[in-house]
């Protein structure tokens, strides 16, 4: 990274609500939000957005024929336009990650074709089929025409949009670039999850605890204003968090079921420190990608060779425990949350209910809500097919 | 570079087939028309070899990815140099993915709603799939990105595959564009009122629509630099890559052609070349009404000079337009272009359009010096990218 990248406004919507504010209250609270998913996925646990509507949270027409995924990234958007009503449209870019693309809308039309004649299809249903189009909804509702890009890498698109996005003021294609990701509950990839044993049979199913049997399903959109530190201090806006590192690499193909090994996430976290010209002891807190999946051993290894054990390894929280997985919007949630910890200087404890896996290696996850000045915070990102991504946030007054 | 279109499923033979004017399109084999308004499609007609097959993750998106990248890797001489490398980017760019053995999976139950099973190959399936494929070809550990912006993806991708070069981030990049036939974009498309019933007219007044169609194409991307100290053949230079969104419409491009001439420009201003020194434009040219009329409006408000306005042309007529494939088959196109010296036609075309008041190079390709060519790829979500490509002769900008 060459620039001095700081995130200037966050969007959220997850289970916890609308906000970073809720955001960090749920994962304090250490209450799961997962629930039985109900009559259309018997046997399935989600933490998702009971009741969600955009038009709750965005007083627009033409919300409604929209995917959940696009309203999910509309609402996440909306707090950031208010800070942007003055900025050429121009001057605003769109990066989103999503890791399933609006899969659902695809089960969903192919339904539509096989049981209405063809001049009957919708094609607003059609559109929301291709992955781009959340972003494009976005780029339409707010007007912001910079450029869109989409960024797809399962668990680790969202973060990888923020990579992206770096990259992309880096190449001063815009001076502000709203980036994050989003990604819906999705019943019909749930499912399949759940046929392939990988979904948690009961809950909670807590990441890194002796009793994770599998993910609980999530839902949500996280979106990040980042401007160059000098951009926003000429708009008078005081930076929520420098993003001072980007990172990520793959197994080389993977299979598509385990994530990556231990020693490709370690290799991520050494390139990232090494890139934000950090020690690993300057890092107060790592926010985890554990899932609650047998991949969390991978990242508790690669954690525990980075960072140690003991009071001078960084807390460790794990949202996921929480909020379930959300895909494309995990790891911006994730990021999220860290800021929000720097903002409070309270870092969540670990989810109730957790139980310590002895066959982990140990990391610093706390039982209570711990009160720490958290100056620089790594946030982990992983997906099934072998990539690890990680960035590196700083403290305002840590920049 | 390596293609697999519907006309050519290698270099020579796709060339040839933008001289001859061979048409792409046959009635559709894939799934059952009869009851559709329209029965025409590119398809390709494949073998994959054995060798592949266990590095094939997915389905027919994922074959079609691999069959180019193994056409590409070998041309450039590259695999030695790719094998097991962690500092190789792969950055794949699709519409739908790899949607087709769901598809095909779903026409036998029609009747009922997507089993679990059926759903499976959907969900194992993901976007990212044909990127890890790729990479499992060659082990490679670097970066693998899926950027699925729909018809410019295969732009997209090889956009970003030359920046993340260019900016020392990887040593080589892998850039794919590669789409599969899908049954689901047929009939949505046909929904949107987009499609032709037999050919695919760029251009040409009263042109129906666009003809769906399938294919890949794979370039690697190097810097001059490490491309002549292995002592590669260089086919041309990604020189600037442009980008803008329109903000307007889901699925329809910007009626003035704002954003489109804003990617163009955009590219023109990132290689440093004035405007006059494009030689040739390689079209979205989509053969819709509305995306040619806004194409054309674009090319006027970059290049307003009527005696200095270059060439366009799109090859779209012979191949259909293969989406997530299309940026990147047709920037391979260009880069021939440049190499040959000659533009390939806008076939198919038959009477001139006041509303496309552009050279569109109709029916008989040209010879020309080609030195700087712009190839515009456009999307869903107003996505648009304009590639300019100059002739290895030239060297970059």
């Amino acid at each position: 990274m060459t620039g001095h990248w700081v995130i200037s406004a966050t969007g959220v919507i997850s289970a916890a609500g609308a906000g970073g504010e809720a955001l960090h209250q749920a994962l304090c609270a250490a209450a799961p939000l997962a629930r039985p998913a109900g009559d259309d996925a018997p046997g399935l646990f989600t933490a998702s957005l009971q009741d969600f509507k955009a038009k709750d949270y965005i007083q627009r027409r033409g919300l409604r024929d929209l995917s959940r995924t696009s309203q999910l990234a509309c609402v996440a958007a909306f707090p950031l336009s208010r800070g942007l009503e003055n900025a050429d449209p121009v001057d605003v870019g769109v990066v989103l990650g999503t890791g399933w693309g609006c899969l659902e809308s695809v089960v969903d039309f192919e339904w539509e074709t096989c049981s209405l004649k063809p001049r009957f299809l919708n094609p607003l249903l059609f559109a929301e089929t291709v992955p781009n189009v959340p972003a494009g909804q976005i780029s339409i509702f707010f007007g912001w025409s910079g450029f869109s890009l989409t960024v797809s890498c399962s668990g680790a698109s969202g973060l990888e949009a923020l990579r992206d996005a770096v990259e992309l003021l880096e190449e001063q294609r815009s001076p502000m670039v709203v980036a994050g990701g989003a990604d819906a509950i999705n019943v019909p990839a749930l499912r399949v999850l759940q046929s392939d044993g990988k979904m948690a049979s009961t809950a909670p199913s807590l990441p890194m605890g002796r009793d994770r049997n599998g993910i609980v399903g999530g839902e949500g959109a996280c979106l990040l204003l980042l401007e160059s530190a000098d951009h926003a201090h000429g708009r008078g806006v005081q930076p929520l968090a420098r993003l001072r590192a980007t990172a990520g690499r793959s197994d080389g193909g993977g299979d598509g079921q385990t994530g990556p090994r231990s020693a490709n996430i370690a290799n991520v976290l050494r390139e990232l420190l090494e890139q934000a010209e950090l020690k690993a002891s300057d890092v107060d807190l790592v926010a985890s990608s554990a899932d609650a999946s047998p991949a969390d051993g991978e990242e508790a290894l690669a954690l525990h060779e980075i960072f140690g054990e003991g009071a001078d390894a960084p807390l460790v929280m794990t949202p996921k425990g929480i909020l379930g997985e959300s895909w494309g919007a995990s790891g911006p949630l994730a990021a999220a949350a860290a800021i929000e910890c720097m903002r409070t200087g309270q870092v969540p404890p670990r989810p109730q209910g957790f139980v310590t896996d002895p066959h982990l290696p140990p990391l610093r996850l706390p039982s209570e809500t711990t009160n720490a000045q958290v100056r620089n915070a790594v946030v982990l990102a992983r997906s099934a097919g072998g990539q690890a991504s990680a960035v590196l946030l700083s403290s305002p007054g840590a920049c | 570079m390596g293609v697999i279109t519907p006309i050519g499923q290698d270099l020579d033979s796709f060339w040839s087939a933008l001289q001859t004017g061979k048409q792409g399109a046959a009635p559709v084999r894939s799934f059952d028309t009869s009851d559709l308004k329209t029965h025409v499609g590119c398809e390709v007609d494949y073998e994959l070899p054995e060798a592949l097959r266990p590095h094939v993750l997915g389905g027919r998106c994922t074959e079609l990815a691999l069959l180019s990248v193994i056409q590409a890797v070998e041309q450039a001489g590259a695999e030695a140099q790719l094998r097991g490398a962690a500092d190789v980017a792969v950055v794949v760019g699709t519409t739908m993915g790899d949607v087709a053995t769901f598809e095909q999976d779903r026409l036998a139950h029609r009747e009922r709603q997507a089993s679990v099973q059926e759903l499976s190959s959907l969900a194992h399936r993901p976007l990212d799939v044909m990127g890890r494929s790729v990479a499992s070809l060659y082990g490679l550990t670097g970066p693998v990105m899926t950027v699925p912006n729909a018809c410019a993806a295969g732009a997209y991708a090889l956009g970003r595959a030359a920046s993340m070069v260019s900016r020392g981030q990887v040593r080589m990049a892998l850039a794919v564009g590669c789409e599969g036939f899908s049954r689901l974009a047929f009939l949505g498309f046909q929904r949107l009122g987009a499609m032709s019933a037999d050919r695919c007219r760029p251009f040409s007044r009263n042109r129906p629509g666009l003809l769906l169609g399938e294919g890949a194409a794979a370039l690697v991307v190097e810097t001059e630099e490490t491309a002549r100290r292995r002592g590669a053949s260089i086919r041309g230079f990604v020189d600037g890559f442009g980008l803008s969104c329109d903000a307007f419409h889901i699925t329809g491009p910007h009626p003035e052609g704002h954003g489109a001439a804003r990617a163009m420009q955009d590219a023109l201003t990132r290689a440093g070349i004035a405007p006059e020194k494009i030689d040739y434009i390689n079209a979205h040219g989509t053969g819709t009404p509305l995306n040619d009329k806004m194409e054309s409006l674009a090319l006027r408000r970059v290049f307003p000079d009527d005696a200095s306005r270059p060439p366009l042309s799109s090859i779209k007529a012979l191949t259909g337009h293969m989406m997530g494939a299309a940026g990147a088959v047709e920037a391979a196109a260009s880069l021939l272009a440049l190499e040959h010296g000659v533009i390939p036609p806008t076939w198919n075309w038959e009477e001139a359009d006041p509303d496309c008041d552009v050279d569109c190079v109709p029916n008989e390709p040209r010879a020309a010096e080609l030195r700087h060519v712009l190839s515009n790829s456009y999307a869903f979500g107003g996505n648009n990218a304009s590639l300019l490509l100059s002739s290895p002769t030239t060297g970059p900008s």
